[in-house]
């Protein structure tokens, strides 16, 4: 069984050699995709020997993320995780992750920090932005996913495959687990506890907010609007 | 006011082009980040079109004659932030383009450089 941790990671010279110290303890493989960083996370990457891309230009996470699943697909992995470079994620929980995955209880297993309500919870405004993404969610699909931009997340070759032909270019997240469950795929939730993120600052500030919950709401609705059961045909 | 016959044509367009690009977007031919200033066109048009009301407003505070040119200055300024938008967007393509040709040039300069330094070794 080949699994892959994919890192997507834009300027986070201070988080990124724990985390990969921490993951190369387990037995998979590591992608960093450095996202044309402005720091040394690059540099890092290099002197750590680990397998890096280090994209030319800046592609923002959407983009970033595929180019992890575009490797994952060339590579022929079985599995993909998908953990943020800002230190959000505990290694720990990707075994839970991937024996879902490897039980084939699901096609994409999400970590959410709703389910037990355990560690960092993210700020209020936050937290009313996610229930939003959770209730348009279950209106439009009847799925409840309690944290629906988790960015930690191990999906199977299907949908490795489908992301790496087909992926939003930003906020992806909340956005694809639609477009699987359109297709009738299995997604699933386990609780994990994520920490405040250890240095640097989050991709996402206040003036973007209005704009990213207006752009992901919309993005969710048309791609309900899309055909059924026919993309994950077409590209597996 | 502006003419009731221009206020059904407006609606109806308005419509039309909605229906037409999220269409798009759907197919996956067009990108929403790129299309929500469209959006933002079709939002702004739609409410002058029911409520012309704010084109009287406007071209009684600003001195223009008639409601009817209120809404031409209205779209201009929408097209012109449309306009302005898809510059920036062309610059940035142009950079990145231009980013990525040189990379690839250099790569291809470094395979080159090993594929000699191997064919002399051997």
């Amino acid at each position: 069984m080949k699994i892959l941790a994919i890192i997507p990671a834009y300027n986070e010279e201070g988080n990124i050699e724990r985390l990969v110290n921490k993951l190369t303890q387990l037995d998979i493989d590591t992608l960093v995709i450095n996202d044309c960083s402005t720091d040394s996370t690059v540099q890092i990457c290099k002197n750590m020997r680990t397998n890096y891309i280090d994209l030319p230009v800046n592609l923002g996470i959407g983009g970033a993320v595929q180019t992890g699943y575009l490797y994952a697909s060339r590579h022929n992995y079985d599995i993909a995780i998908q953990i943020d470079g800002d230190g959000q994620h505990d290694p720990a929980y990707i075994e839970l992750l991937v024996d879902s995955i490897i039980n084939h209880q699901a096609d994409l297993v999400i970590g959410s920090r709703y389910i037990k309500k355990e560690g960092f919870q993210s700020s209020l405004m936050r937290r009313i932005g996610i229930k939003h993404f959770t209730y348009l969610i279950k209106m439009l699909t009847n799925k409840t996913v309690t944290d629906p931009t988790s960015g930690f997340r191990a999906c199977n070759k299907k949908v490795i495959n489908f992301f790496a032909a087909k992926y939003p270019v930003d906020y992806p997240e909340p956005e694809t687990i639609v477009t699987l469950l359109r297709n009738n795929l299995v997604v699933k939730e386990i609780p994990v506890v994520m920490n405040e993120r250890s240095n640097g600052i989050s991709s996402i500030n206040s003036i973007k907010a209005v704009y990213y919950m207006i752009k992901v709401s919309l993005a969710i609705i048309i791609d309900r609007l899309r055909n059924q059961d026919k993309e994950i045909a077409e590209h597996v | 006011m502006i003419p009731f016959n221009l206020q059904l044509i407006l609606i109806i367009s308005n419509i039309l082009l909605l229906i037409f690009l999220l269409n798009n977007i759907r197919k996956y031919k067009l990108e929403l980040k790129y299309t929500l200033l469209w959006l933002g066109l079709i939002l702004i048009t739609f409410i002058l079109s029911i409520f012309p009301s704010v084109l009287n407003f406007i071209s009684s505070n600003i001195y223009i004659e008639t409601p009817v040119n209120a809404l031409f200055l209205i779209a201009f300024a929408v097209v012109f932030t449309i306009l302005y938008r898809f510059t920036v967007i062309i610059s940035n393509l142009t950079n990145q383009t231009k980013k990525l040709t040189q990379e690839l040039g250099l790569l291809r300069n470094e395979l080159n450089a090993s594929l000699l330094k191997k064919g002399s070794k051997d």
